[in-house]
């Protein structure tokens, strides 16, 4: 799997692509583990992302948790319909924002600020 | 033009009390889901995309609806969270929405129309902004109006919002649809004379009296001197036997209705009989009276079977270590033993179990508690049929639970959760999250990876029941 990174507007915008499932998981927990406070503010583009399983949805779950305990976030974007097909039957779209685009999540950091 | 229709779950909560396994936008109105009548009227508007998000489950209604193909349009969904308001829906649909004059429908309600009305034209001019709406919905329209707009139509009747508040005006609606506004609606079933619509593979015996208007489903069979209708909608794979007779009701698909019975101003979906009038519900117990028609297997019993075999293994494995380990812990007083009620499923139905608490100070205690003796009675509950060996997480029957069951469709629990064969789920959610994946894996070898994990991952070994 291989993950790109960008910034925009002080927005951590990371592009996994391929197949997050056990053996990938490992490698996006600890990218997401050594960004620090630059990632406090994150969204993930899942469109390149053919696939997940539990342990994928687990390393978005364990870090969406950590980034709102130190007051960010982490929001999710393009999500294709075999992707979104688990977090449905998961449940678990109810812990994450999920835009159709990476834009508007970009930008929904910036109204958060704002307001 | 495209359309957007934001369902929320806790505006269909009611709907959920009455029938639990079925998704609300999937009530029946003459036979026709809700849904239904939303996107037949977004095409009639001149939308060809339309996207239904909601902050619940839609997988049972895009299994229904799928892609839209059968009705000519684009229809997709997408997830929304429980807090979101209009415009939060609108920023995380701005791709759906970008550029497009938008027919946004909210809420829990009703949508009379009349196929035969032109609503295009006021749909494409109409300002920005609320077009109709009622006490637990509403319909706007966002965008501007383009240059290449025809000039407006006026405001288009019927067009008219009938709030969903309780299962009477559901029920109330079936019968106005079926009596006085049919012409308005694609209604399904074939029809050559009025009042009367039938749908495929309908047997109906040549003794049963039919009194119009009536609707019935397909593949229903209505045995003899049966006396059906005036007003009645009868689903589809419905059974009604002989001698019985049914006016002013509704028999949702899959109900078998007994011989020699009465039914008027009732709503019957499988075993449950409603009373639109008081809402009362009734679970009836007899099946001879009112219940379910069962459906060919779907591969549950060999997924009965395989679990069984497994947990044979397990308690054989396990039997040597209980008979020596287990009276040790006893005479220390280590081994604490409960009645416990849980529930076996999502319908409610309960199992009572001994709950073994171990006391793990111990080398004993620790090593009982790694052997999973704990689970040692649960087993006769699988080779029983009545437990999966891994599943969802067992939860004791309370009210508390039973609230959050119906939130849990397809909730059958096991002796070992799926959340304890993996290392991540560290609180509820997680666990639910994790339960929901493996549980919609449906492969017998995946369960067995997963009872073994189970058994190997001692870090999870306290997270059950």
């Amino acid at each position: 799997m291989k993950i790109d990174q960008n910034t925009i507007n002080n927005v951590c915008v990371l592009t996994p692509r391929g197949r997050l499932d056990a053996a990938t998981a490992p490698k996006l927990r600890e990218h997401l583990g050594t960004m620090g406070a630059s990632g406090r503010q994150m969204v993930i583009d899942m469109g390149p992302v053919e696939f997940i399983d539990s342990s994928g949805l687990g390393a978005l779950v364990a870090h969406v948790r950590r980034l709102r305990r130190l007051d960010g976030d982490l929001k999710l974007a393009s999500l294709n319909d075999k992707v979104r097909r688990v977090f449905e039957l998961t449940r678990a779209f109810r812990l994450f924002d999920i835009f159709d685009n990476s834009a508007a999540a970009v930008a929904s950091f910036r109204h958060e600020d704002a307001a | 033009m495209k359309t957007l229709i934001i369902v929320k779950e806790s505006e269909y909560t009611w709907m959920r009390d009455f029938f639990p396994s079925r998704h609300p936008l999937l009530a029946p109105v003459c036979n026709k889901p809700l849904l239904s009548y939303w996107v037949d009227f977004a095409i009639h508007c001149g939308s060809r995309e339309i996207r239904l998000v909601s902050d619940g489950s839609l997988s049972e209604v895009e299994n229904r609806f799928g892609d839209g193909i059968p009705w000519g349009v684009e229809l997709t969904y997408a997830p929304i969270r429980e807090t979101d308001e209009l415009e939060d829906v609108l920023k995380k649909n701005s791709r759906f929405s970008a550029n497009a004059r938008l027919l946004v429908m909210q809420g829990c309600f009703f949508l009379h129309y009349d196929k035969n009305t032109d609503y295009t034209r006021f749909f494409q001019t109409a300002p920005s902004g609320e077009v109709r709406n009622c006490d637990t919905g509403r319909i706007l329209i966002r965008g501007d109006v383009s240059a290449a707009a025809p000039g407006s139509g006026g405001d288009p009747t019927p067009l008219v919002l009938v709030p969903l508040k309780s299962i009477n005006i559901l029920h109330q609606l079936s019968m106005d649809v079926l009596t006085t506004h049919a012409y308005q609606y694609v209604l399904p079933g074939y029809t050559n004379e009025t009042g009367i619509h039938i749908g495929r593979d309908t047997m109906i015996d040549k003794t049963v009296r039919i009194n119009q208007p009536v609707m019935i489903g397909d593949h229903v069979k209505i045995h003899k001197d049966a006396v059906i209708g005036p007003d009645v909608v009868i689903g589809s794979h419905v059974i009604i036997d002989a001698h019985s007779r049914v006016r002013r009701s509704v028999i949702m698909d899959g109900t078998y209705v007994g011989g020699h019975l009465d039914f008027d101003r009732k709503v019957a979906a499988g075993q449950t009989l409603v009373d639109p009038r008081e809402g009362t519900v009734m679970n009836m117990v007899d099946p001879q009276l009112l219940s379910e028609v069962k459906e060919k297997a779907d591969g549950g019993y060999f997924k009965m079977i395989w679990h069984g075999l497994l947990a044979v293994l397990l308690a054989a494995m396990q039997a040597i270590p209980y008979a020596v380990l287990v009276p040790m812990l006893k005479w220390q007083g280590r081994w604490r033993c409960t009645e416990a009620v849980f529930f076996q499923n999502g319908r409610g139905d309960v199992i009572r179990q001994a709950h073994i608490t171990i006391d793990r100070t111990g080398y004993c205690g620790r090593l009982a508690k790694r052997m999973a003796l704990d689970r040692f009675g649960l087993l006769a509950q699988v080779v029983r049929g009545k437990l999966n060996l891994i599943g969802h997480r067992l939860v004791r029957a309370n009210e508390h639970n039973r609230e959050i069951l119906k939130d849990k469709p397809g909730y059958y629990p096991g002796v070992f959760s799926y959340a304890e064969g993996e290392c991540w789920p560290m609180a509820d959610t997680e666990r639910e999250i994790s339960e929901y994946f493996h549980s919609n894996q449906g492969n017998l070898v995946h369960d067995l990876v997963m009872v073994t994990r189970a058994l190997l991952n001692k870090s999870c070994e306290e997270t059950q029941i």
